[in-house]
């Protein structure tokens, strides 16, 4: 009896050690164990993929194929007509002595675990620390912004998606200078997600499938990443401002690369020459978002 | 030997949790794989020491918590960090939980594997009720973490306890099955004196016994 309460009183000690523990501390321990799972994790999901490679019809891949080849074409064709824009862009900034964007990089990562632990929207990508990644940094999608990153460790770092209703960021309809703050909306019982955007003006003019950006306010997202679309638009509760439902640009169901938005090229892993690529973060000026979205609604 | 049992089946449990697939009609529940483990050890309480385990030394069948604390506090370790949850707050439900099915074990069922079901659907059940409880405390506390990202969904916390309580009525049984099949195997663990012993139980008991004079009846 009196070995087993020895016993109970060390588990206790031990957990008020835990828990007394420094945050430092405590990130530094878990961030370790987190590093030591990364090769099963990032194994099991090869396996997954192998599976799913194998037993799934090559003629899906190869209608893939042909429609990235078309797609590939377009995009080449898209870029061709940018680039006079751009060099008229260039001489017009010389001309008025602007100060050049400093530029973003986009660091590619895999994702390793779809959802870390069931209870808020979050993912976990292979790239930590030593690549680069620290906490609070924005994390897209192609199709637009997915979320932040909050917990780094050496080599992943967990993102938390921008469907947890905790995460709020400034956005700006594309369209027209109004501006809201976006967050989520949880997921619903269809396993879809949503945002909404809040406290924009009442006499602003929103309609549907409006474009919706982020508006660079705050200093963690640079502006311009597309976080999705008007749904629809109603007052408020308190009847001051307007609010919108908005559609989100990423799917979140089918991430597979994701790409963690490095702000300074010092701050980029230095390894990862591959899967990296220089991006313009547009800063918040009238027409900014205008660009063209690739088919959303 | 009994320790290193445990761990690796602590690894392969949180390995197992990560990797299974999860589903909005299950409340994007994982499977409770750690807990499992940390419940048989409840149900499987060691002798103090193995000569005890043969009724050689003192008293026989006088068990030790240790096992279950350790597996309790490795587990809850583990699966906190894996799973981004705030230090600590697993292992505290992981030995509640296991003390509390250490104390009811006998009284509950005599059938074991319809007591393994129910216990098992009882910890499912259980899990993310407590879990749930504990991020709403500890979230607003400077305890663990400053702030969790944490926002209470009840339609999906529901659907995550059914699936939960689901999922841990048909793991369990296999888990425990499988830990014991393993343990008797190595011989960290006897059969039933009532059962007579398999080809290949307890090979390494026996190779260790060799090694040591001391520990031969």
């Amino acid at each position: 009896m009196k070995r087993n309460i020895i016993f109970f009183v060390f588990f206790l000690l031990a957990m008020g050690i835990l828990f007394s523990l420094p945050e430092k501390q405590t990130d530094a321990l878990s961030g370790s164990v987190r590093d030591a799972f990364v090769v099963q994790q990032t194994g099991l999901r090869r396996l997954r993929e192998w599976f799913r490679a194998v037993f799934s019809d090559k003629f899906e891949l190869l209608l893939e194929n042909r429609r990235l080849r078309i797609q590939n074409e377009k995009l080449r064709n898209e870029i061709r007509g940018y680039q006079p824009l751009q060099e008229e862009n260039q001489e017009l900034r010389a001309l008025l002595k602007l100060k050049a964007d400093s530029g973003c990089q986009l660091l590619s990562a895999e994702l390793i675990v779809h959802d870390v632990n069931g209870w808020w929207q979050m993912i976990r990508i292979d790239k930590g620390a030593a690549d680069g990644v620290r906490p609070d940094l924005p994390v897209i999608s192609p199709e637009g912004l997915l979320g932040q990153t909050v917990e780094v460790s050496q080599h992943t770092a967990d993102v938390l998606l921008l469907t947890n209703p905790k995460l709020k960021v400034a956005g700006r309809i594309g369209r027209a200078d109004i501006f809201g703050i976006v967050h989520g909306q949880g997921v619903n019982f269809q396993g879809g997600a949503g945002y909404r955007m809040d406290f924009m003006l009442k006499d602003a003019e929103v309609s549907r499938a409006d474009e919706v950006v982020t508006s660079g306010l705050g200093g963690v997202y640079p502006a311009g990443l597309v976080i999705g679309y008007v749904e629809n638009v109603q007052t408020d509760a308190s009847g001051l401002f307007q609010c919108a439902d908005i559609n989100p640009a990423a799917d979140f169901k089918a991430l597979d690369i994701v790409f963690v938005v490095l702000p300074e090229k010092s701050q980029a892993a230095p390894d990862d020459k591959s899967g990296e690529r220089r991006i313009a973060p547009e800063r918040s000026r009238p027409g900014a978002g205008k660009r063209s979205t690739g088919g959303r609604p | 030997m009994s320790f290193a049992v445990m761990f690796l089946a602590l690894v392969l449990g949180i390995i197992v949790e990560q990797a299974a697939p999860f589903s909005i009609y299950i409340g994007f529940a994982k499977p409770p794989v750690l807990i499992c483990v940390v419940a048989y050890y409840a149900l499987n309480p060691r002798p103090v020491s193995p000569a005890e385990q043969d009724g050689r030394l003192g008293q026989a069948g006088r068990t030790s918590p240790a096992p279950l604390l350790s597996a309790a506090f490795i587990g809850g370790i583990l699966s906190d960090s894996v799973t981004g949850l705030p230090l600590g707050i697993s292992s505290v439900i992981f030995a509640v939980a296991g003390v509390a099915m250490h104390h009811y074990r006998d009284k509950v069922f005599s059938g074991k594997s319809v007591t393994n079901v129910v216990f098992g659907a009882t910890l499912g059940l259980s899990m993310p009720l407590a879990i749930n409880a504990a991020l709403l405390f500890f979230g607003q506390s400077a305890l663990a973490r400053p702030e969790t990202p944490y926002c209470l969904q009840p339609g999906i916390l529901i659907l995550k306890i059914i699936g939960s309580a689901v999922m841990g009525a048909l793991l369990f049984p296999v888990i425990h099955f499988l830990l014991e099949r393993l343990e008797l195997l190595i011989g960290t663990r006897l059969p039933d004196p009532a059962r007579p012993v398999r080809q290949g139980e307890g090979v390494l008991r026996r190779f260790y016994d060799d090694l040591n004079p001391d520990n031969r009846p």
